[in-house]
Formats: structure tokens, C-alpha cells, sequence
């Protein structure tokens, strides 16, 4: 959930130590040293949402959170929405869902904040739908209404012939 | 004297009744208790539409190499304008499509539409509820992330193992089978370029000819009586049914859009699943199937192999020789056969997994 490569920071792909250029250790020399809340943290294992933390917590107090991962929650707060989902990062770490994912979450949240988010929309839909549906309606029914209307003509024709 | 083929198809499809005027103008539609039968086929064809629709859209977009597709996919959700409302589109509507078309076999099932001279149509519709399995199979590949490759490699090698019960040569076609559609050693371009070719060619190809002869089957026999006791009440299916059915529609496309727009498809899966495939990592828990294949996954976890084999063998015998098999069965018998194949269908999709929990705790 926090770091770059999915398998973890250990190894040699991308992401992970062993794969790092000298540039990216110097970068992670730096972010390791972020002991404090506030400083600036782009360690290059740690993706977004990792970054963060260590940026609004410092990297002590999140070593003294390791051990009781369920305490980092309330320690990140609710302020943080990197994937502007409308659910705060926090909550997504609790849920286990990915906080850097706009399309992940609680699915009745997302429905919750979604349905706000594009109230507007959804009225403009339902006028449209309900539009389409009187429209193509009135069509059909012209049709019927001439094609008997033909047919009526039709049958008068035929019983006036001699 | 004609013979007994040329007999059974001239009354199976009776060209000579062919006519949009006489089809529009004589069509009627019988009203009962399971009249609520007749909208099903129609709400599985709006969703095949929105399919093709959207399908065409994506199509734009989407990458069907091994290294891009994901990333494709990620770019349609992300930076493509309306990308993730046409990609949630896609995959609610595959997903109505199927529930659809399943209620609609059901109630068709129930209804003995199947009945002389309809033996032609059922068939036709059982071959397209095929296809629309392999469409969904075919589809869950796309997107080369986790879930998908791993979830394949699973139906492969359930296909794999159908061959040790097969007699003789025949024990090879499964293998070969499977060595066709992978195209090579291990899942890879060759497969994701065939499922590829699969889902937009050959299967649409495919549909686009049964759903023809089914269409004109429909029209040409007009609907059937549905219940026992022919339904004095009957409204003309040119206006007053197809207006229904249009308001149907429009609802359910509109139920469609609100739900694309506001939950999107992939926040019911774990997010480690929707990580691009990587062949060295381990596979993450749980890989499972989309939900409309849990009626034969779960019982595959659960029972013997062979059993499941054996099951779904009848299962397909009896829809494909329906006609035949259930000629003098009453609609009664019917409808509560339809019914108990509802509940398995149902439980075993929404408490499939509490089930199998249950039986492997003990």
C-alpha cells in the first residue's frame, strides 16, 4: 500500500533498493532522515500515499506506530484525499483499499459521494431519459396512427372497386 | 413429397410469414400472471447494445499487448475524457447482460416457450447464452492484471483436467483445446492476442448471426402462451407492448448510467488484484472467477472433479434437448424446476463464499 514496487522495497526492480541509481539513494538518505512532521519526504520506495505519511507524521513517530498499525490511522488524520475519491486516506488504509486509486473504495461510499458530486448530472440524465422515452414513444404512435390510417384507406379502396 | 428436414425447418421457420407489415401489424402479446417473462429478452438485448457501444469506444484507447494493456486501461480510467464512466459501462452492463439473459432462459424455461414449433429458437438462445459466457471469459483477460492472467491460468487448468475422463482420443481435445487458446508455454501475448481476437471479432461474428436467426424465430412464431390456460387478454405488441418495453429500457439504461457514474466496478475487488500481472510475484488470495461463473466455481472448491464434471454435463444435455426431453411436462413441473434452479443459482452467488467457509471449517 506504500511503497513503489508491489512486492515490497527489497529486491532489485524498480522501486526497490537493489534497483536504486546513486541519485535515488541519496533521495532515500534524505527521506530517511525526515525524523520530524513536516519536513520535505520523496523517498524513491515509498510511493505517494508512503511519502505522505512520513511527511505528516515524521519518520519517529512512525516507527513507534509499526508495531500498532491500527493507531497510524487516527495519527494521519482526515484532511488526507490523494486520489480526490472523497474518501480520506486514512479510512481507505483502514478498509484495506487503495488510497491512490480514485476508482477504489468503500463502493457505498463512492456511492454516497458520488451521488453528490454529480447531483447535477444525474437530474440532467433522468430529464434526458424521461425525454428520449416521450419522444421515441410519440414517434411509434404517429406510426401506428398512419399505418392505420393506410390501413383504413386501404380496406375503404378496396370495398368502393367494382 | 418433401422431406422430413425440409418439414421440420419450413415449420420451425415459416419464411412465408416473413413480412415486417404482417409481423407488426398481426404480433400480440398474451397477458398473465408471467407476462413479466416477455421484457427479459428485450432488457438482454439493450444491454448487448450498450455493450457494442461502449466496447467500440474503448476499443479506441485499449492496447492489446502484454506490456500496454493494463497501462491502457489505467489511462482510459485516468485521462480519457468519461473513460471511467464507459469502462464502468462496459462492465456493469456485461455483468446485466448475463443476469439477464440467464432470468430470460428461466422464465422462457418456465413458460415452455420451447415448445413445438419453438425447438429452433430455444436452441439458438442456448447457444447464445454460450456465447455471452465466452464474451465475459473473453473479456476478464483484457485488462493483464492480476486477477484476470491468474483467474484464466484457473479455468485453463480446469480444462486441462477434463481430459482424464474423457475415453480414448478424445482425452486429448481438452489439452489441445487449451494449447490453441494460450498460444503458447505460459499465459502471454499469444493468448491476450487471441482472447483479444476472440472478444472483438470472432465472438461478435458469432452473435451477430444467432441473435439474426433467434430475432426472426421470435418474430415469425410470435410470443408464446406462456401459461396453460390460454390468456383471454391480449395487447398488440405494435404500439402498446413496445411502448412498455421502451419505457423498460430507458429506466434500465438510466438505473445503468446513475450506477456507472457513482460506484465504479473495480471497488468491489481487492486492490491487490488490480495491479498489473507480474509473473514473478507470488499470486495474491483471492483469485476468483467474475460473479456470474460462483454457480460452477464454488462447487468445483467443494466437490470431486468428476462430479462437477458429470453435473454439468447434464445440466447442458438437458437445456440443449429441453424441447424434447420436456414435451409432455406440464408448466407446473416446469416452473418449479425454473424455481429451484433460481435458488441455486442464487445462493450459491450471494453465499457461495459463506458456504465454502463453512464446509472447509469442518
Amino acid at each position: 500500500m506504500c511503497h513503489t514496487n508491489s512486492s515490497g522495497p527489497t529486491g532489485d526492480g524498480p522501486g526497490q533498493i537493489g534497483g536504486l541509481s546513486t541519485q535515488d539513494l541519496e533521495r532515500l538518505s534524505k527521506a530517511r532522515a525526515a525524523m520530524e512532521p513536516g519536513q520535505e519526504v520523496d523517498s524513491p520506495i515509498l510511493n505517494e500515499f508512503g511519502n505522505r505519511i512520513i511527511r505528516s507524521m515524521g519518520r519517529k513517530e512512525f516507527l513507534q506506530l509499526i508495531s500498532t498499525p491500527e493507531r497510524l490511522a487516527p495519527a494521519l488524520g482526515n484532511k488526507s484525499d490523494l486520489d480526490g475519491d472523497g474518501i480520506p486516506d486514512a479510512v481507505e488504509y483502514l478498509d484495506g483499499t487503495d488510497p491512490l486509486n480514485k476508482s477504489h473504495g468503500d463502493p457505498l461510499w463512492l456511492f454516497l459521494v458520488n451521488v453528490n458530486r454529480y447531483k447535477e448530472h444525474i437530474v440532467l440524465l433522468v430529464v434526458a431519459c424521461a425525454l428520449l422515452n416521450w419522444g421515441l414513444s410519440s414517434l411509434m404512435l404517429w406510426f401506428s396512427s398512419q399505418s392505420n390510417a393506410d390501413n383504413e384507406e386501404h380496406k375503404d379502396g378496396s370495398l368502393n372497386q367494382p | 413429397m418433401r422431406s422430413p428436414i425440409l418439414s421440420f425447418l419450413a415449420t420451425r421457420v415459416p419464411l412465408d410469414k416473413l413480412g415486417v407489415r404482417s409481423m407488426m401489424e398481426h404480433k400480440s402479446v398474451p397477458v398473465h400472471s408471467l407476462s413479466w417473462g416477455y421484457y427479459t429478452g428485450g432488457l438482454t438485448m439493450l444491454f448487448l447494445v450498450i455493450q457494442i457501444a461502449t466496447g467500440l469506444l474503448l476499443l479506441f484507447y485499449y492496447q492489446p499487448t502484454v506490456t500496454d494493456a493494463n497501462l491502457s486501461v489505467e489511462y482510459i480510467t485516468n485521462n480519457v475524457s468519461t473513460g471511467a464512466l464507459l469502462r464502468n459501462m462496459h462492465t456493469w452492463s456485461s455483468s446485466a447482460m448475463v443476469l439477464f439473459a440467464l432470468i430470460h432462459l428461466l422464465a422462457t424455461f418456465a413458460m415452455k416457450a420451447f415448445d413445438k414449433p419453438r425447438e429452433l429458437t430455444w436452441l439458438s438462445g442456448v447457444c447464445l447464452l454460450i456465447v455471452t459466457f465466452a464474451f465475459a471469459f473473453t473479456g476478464y483477460l483484457l485488462p493483464w492484471n492480476q486477477l484476470a492472467v491468474n483467474a484464466t491460468k484457473v479455468v485453463f487448468q480446469a480444462i486441462d483436467a477434463v481430459g482424464q475422463y474423457l475415453p480414448g482420443s478424445l482425452a486429448q481435445l481438452p489439452h489441445f483445446l487449451r494449447e490453441t487458446f494460450q498460444g503458447e508455454a505460459a499465459l502471454g501475448q499469444s493468448t491476450l492476442s487471441r482472447f483479444y481476437a476472440l472478444h472483438v471479432v470472432i465472438l461478435p461474428f458469432a452473435l451477430t448471426a444467432i441473435l439474426a436467426f433467434h430475432l426472426i424465430a421470435v418474430q415469425l412464431h410470435g410470443m408464446s402462451q406462456g401459461v396453460d390456460k390460454p390468456s383471454e387478454r391480449t395487447e398488440k405488441f405494435v404500439p402498446i407492448f413496445f411502448l412498455k418495453d421502451l419505457s423498460v429500457w430507458t429506466s434500465a439504461f438510466l438505473i445503468l448510467a446513475v450506477v456507472s457514474l457513482t460506484v465504479p466496478f473495480d471497488s468491489f475487488l481487492s486492490f491487490p488484484l488490480l495491479r498489473p500481472y507480474n509473473a514473478l510475484q507470488a499470486t495474491p488470495p483471492g483469485i476468483k472467477p467474475e460473479w456470474y461463473f460462483y454457480f460452477l466455481y464454488y462447487p468445483l472448491e467443494l466437490l470431486p472433479f468428476w462430479l462437477v464434471l458429470l453435473g454439468t454435463f447434464v445440466a447442458v444435455s438437458l437445456l440443449v434437448l429441453a424441447p424434447w426431453i420436456f414435451r409432455s411436462t406440464s408448466r407446473r413441473t416446469l416452473q418449479v424446476m425454473a424455481l429451484c434452479a433460481s435458488a441455486y443459482l442464487f445462493t450459491i452467488t450471494v453465499f457461495g463464499q459463506q458456504i465454502y467457509d463453512l464446509l472447509k471449517k469442518q
